[in-house]
């Protein structure tokens, strides 16, 4: 899974426009980042490459590049 | 550059959906007709001119209902609005209730209705601070016997407009419903009942008149409201208009 695609889920997710965020965006300073955009992030994962995500995943990612750490 | 907005109607080909097609062409909208009879749609569209088009689908199936937000893509029309008229009626004592005819009646007025909003609230086809309209009923307020299915169907429009209204906010698009008590349309004639509108049975452009309201900017504040239209039935007020 490239960097890019993993960058537009969470931009799908928060509903945000593209390029609004980058591998060092901290997403604890988005206020888009929150438990709706969680949740569709792991419905994006599961469908996309159906992995489950759980909230202590989801709770252990501060920046952008923890996500695409995590998945990649 | 065209500054109309676009606006996706279900349900077009007749009754409440058929009046929001006329009066929005005639405010200067363009529309994208969505109905299962295509003789009844294309001529329509012919009579509307060259602001509307048409896209047949059965809103029965809820598998393809993407296809025709790609077909909006495809004409270049990013979406401003979105009007669920779909439906119809089938009043029937619970005792003689079938599966097939619940499923039915909740797919096609309420699940395609949370199915369309999925599609409407990506940015793929919709523009910020779009507006969805759904069309519910006063039977959702004054409940009646033989019309659970319905009923039920209805109000389950106002759960998925308040819940789409909380979830789509983000990108400023606004979700409210309308509930009009009984409206004038072939839905209600078939139905053979006598309307219980105190003040009358209600001519569908007047539907169409809120519904234009709705998506105009004119709305921008009104969003997660389900809009009473009630024409006098008020649970126990009796025809006034006709000799009060």
């Amino acid at each position: 899974m490239d960097e890019k695609t993993i960058i537009e889920w969470l931009e799908d997710a928060m509903d945000l426009d593209e390029g609004t965020i980058s591998n060092d965006t901290v997403l604890e300073e988005l206020e888009e980042w929150d438990s709706l955009s969680r949740l569709s992030l792991m419905a994006i994962v599961k469908k996309k490459v159906n992995r489950m995500l759980t909230g202590n995943d989801l709770s252990s990612f501060v920046t952008v590049q923890d996500v695409i750490d995590f998945l990649r | 550059m065209d500054m109309s907005k676009n606006v996706l109607i279900t349900g077009a080909s007749s009754g409440i959906g058929e009046a929001a097609a006329r009066y929005l062409t005639e405010q200067h909208y363009n529309v994208i007709l969505v109905a299962r009879n295509e003789e009844r749609l294309k001529k329509l569209v012919n009579e509307l001119g060259e602001n509307a088009r048409y896209y047949i689908y059965d809103f029965k199936n809820l598998d393809r209902i993407e296809d025709i937000f790609i077909y909006c893509k495809e004409c270049n029309l990013m979406l401003d609005g979105l009007v669920h008229c779909a439906g119809y009626s089938n009043n029937l004592p619970v005792k003689e209730m079938e599966p097939d005819i619940l499923e039915d009646m909740i797919d096609v007025h309420a699940n395609s209705y949370l199915m369309l909003g999925k599609y409407m609230a990506r940015k793929e086809y919709s523009n910020r601070g779009a507006s969805i309209v759904g069309m519910s009923s006063m039977s959702v307020i004054i409940q009646k016997r033989g019309m659970a299915a319905y009923t039920g169907a209805k109000t389950l429009i106002n759960t998925y407009t308040t819940i789409m209204a909380k979830e789509f906010v983000r990108r400023e698009i606004r979700v409210n419903s309308i509930m009009p008590a009984y409206v004038n349309t072939p839905m209600l004639q078939e139905m053979k009942i006598e309307h219980e509108n105190a003040m009358g049975m209600i001519e569908p452009e007047y539907v169409a008149y809120l519904i234009e309201y709705l998506l105009s900017d004119k709305a921008k504040y009104i969003t997660g409201a389900h809009i009473p239209m009630s024409s006098g039935m008020l649970g126990d007020v009796r025809h006034i208009k006709n000799g009060g």
